[in-house]
């Protein structure tokens, strides 16, 4: 094809539009033949396109609806403005551009729905899946004993003592472990101060009872009254002070063993039903 | 890879090159597709398009034994023009923002 047929079949294909518009369109693409020059002509050419399809794009620009004649030589229509329908028995593959310029091609329309709304893969619904056996958020400590179901008995367990041993791992390594850990000491320093305090009192009984008692007796031949009194007391004061002590020993000796065996029991048993 | 350019890009792309001095349809393509990948066909429409809003005027003048047909732009065109500048800027920024720095509007 040379610049004298492109243009003539440009015309042709412009039959249906203005003369004025006719006119412009051959002066435009005339022109920019003779500028490209003969040796660029048959390059242009080929850029251009075929000149059916370029006369339809003049047409649909120009808001000339082409007759369907026009249309099915163009070969390839706009989609919007397409008088010929998706009917039309000469649909080009490849639609030329409306106005112009360069969008890709849409796909058909039903291929661009498929895209929008891919069906949802595998899930069949919007119901969660149930969940692939031992897969499952974890459940607390206890609930390991769900995995009694006999048929995956074996793979059931496993995930259990799986779960059982990162519940654990998590316990150990979490904070909170550590400040449970500090008010425990701090309550059991309390419970053995609280302990010691008959002990202490014992002990001061016994000594001001002492001291009352010897100073008594150094008073006795200068004031004999107040002599005995002293003696008196502070032997009253030993004999308190002496009680006061054996009944705190005693009360250390035989409660508090036993709340701290208790208090140790109980982190053992603790640790016991985690492992169980 | 390319992005495309739609129609309004490429009318204020015409109206720039034809406002910066008169030129003739040849010379507004090679512009034009020495920024942006376009077929040699898409600018006619676009020129067609200018003409008929009134923001570009057609005249012939003769080059080297043949008519050419230059185009120049309106006063209409000239403001259209400066609306096509400012959407630029504000669409420009916006695509920079997010493709070049990230989402970095505190």
């Amino acid at each position: 094809m040379n610049k004298t047929e492109f243009l003539k079949t440009l015309e042709a294909g412009l039959a249906a539009a203005s003369p004025e518009e006719r006119v412009a369109a051959l002066q435009y693409y005339g022109e920019y033949l003779d500028e490209a020059g003969p040796e660029l002509e048959q390059e242009v050419l080929a850029q251009l396109g075929s000149p059916e399809k370029l006369a339809a794009e003049i047409l649909a620009m120009s808001g000339t609806a082409p007759d369907t004649t026009a249309a099915a030589g163009a070969g390839a229509q706009t989609p919007p403005a397409a008088t010929a329908g998706p009917e039309a028995p000469a649909q080009a593959p490849a639609p030329a551009a409306p106005a112009g310029h360069n969008f890709p091609p849409l796909p058909p329309l039903p291929a661009l729905r498929n895209q929008v709304y891919p069906p949802p893969p595998g899930a069949g619904g919007p119901t969660y899946p149930p969940p692939p056996h031992g897969a499952g958020g974890p459940p607390p400590p206890g609930a390991g004993g769900q995995a009694a179901a006999p048929p995956v008995y074996d793979t059931q367990r496993n995930t259990a003592a799986k779960i059982v041993l990162i519940v654990l791992l998590v316990l150990l390594l979490s904070p909170i472990w550590g400040a449970l850990l500090g008010v425990a000491v701090a309550l059991l320093a309390v419970v053995i101060v609280l302990f010691l305090i008959p002990i202490i009192v014992a002990v001061a009984l016994v000594a001001a009872g002492l001291v009352s008692a010897i100073a008594g007796i150094i008073v006795i031949p200068a004031a004999t009254g107040a002599g005995l009194v002293g003696l008196g007391l502070g032997l009253l004061c030993v004999g308190l002070g002496l009680l006061c002590g054996w009944g705190g020993v005693l009360l250390l000796g035989r409660v508090l063993p036993g709340m701290v065996g208790g208090f140790f029991r109980g982190i053992g048993s603790l640790v016991r039903k985690i492992f169980k | 890879m390319t992005f495309t350019t739609g129609a309004a890009l490429l009318e204020a792309l015409v109206l720039s090159a034809v406002n910066h001095s008169d030129t003739y349809g040849y010379k507004i393509t090679q512009d034009v597709r020495s920024v942006v990948d376009v077929s040699e066909s898409t600018l006619y429409p676009v020129l067609r398009r200018l003409q008929k809003e009134g923001y570009l005027a057609a005249y012939d003048q003769e080059f080297a034994g043949r008519n050419r047909r230059y185009y120049t732009i309106t006063l209409q065109g000239q403001e259209h023009l400066k609306l096509c500048r400012e959407a630029w800027e504000t669409y420009s920024s916006k695509i920079e923002s997010l493709l070049l720095g990230g989402i970095s509007d505190e």
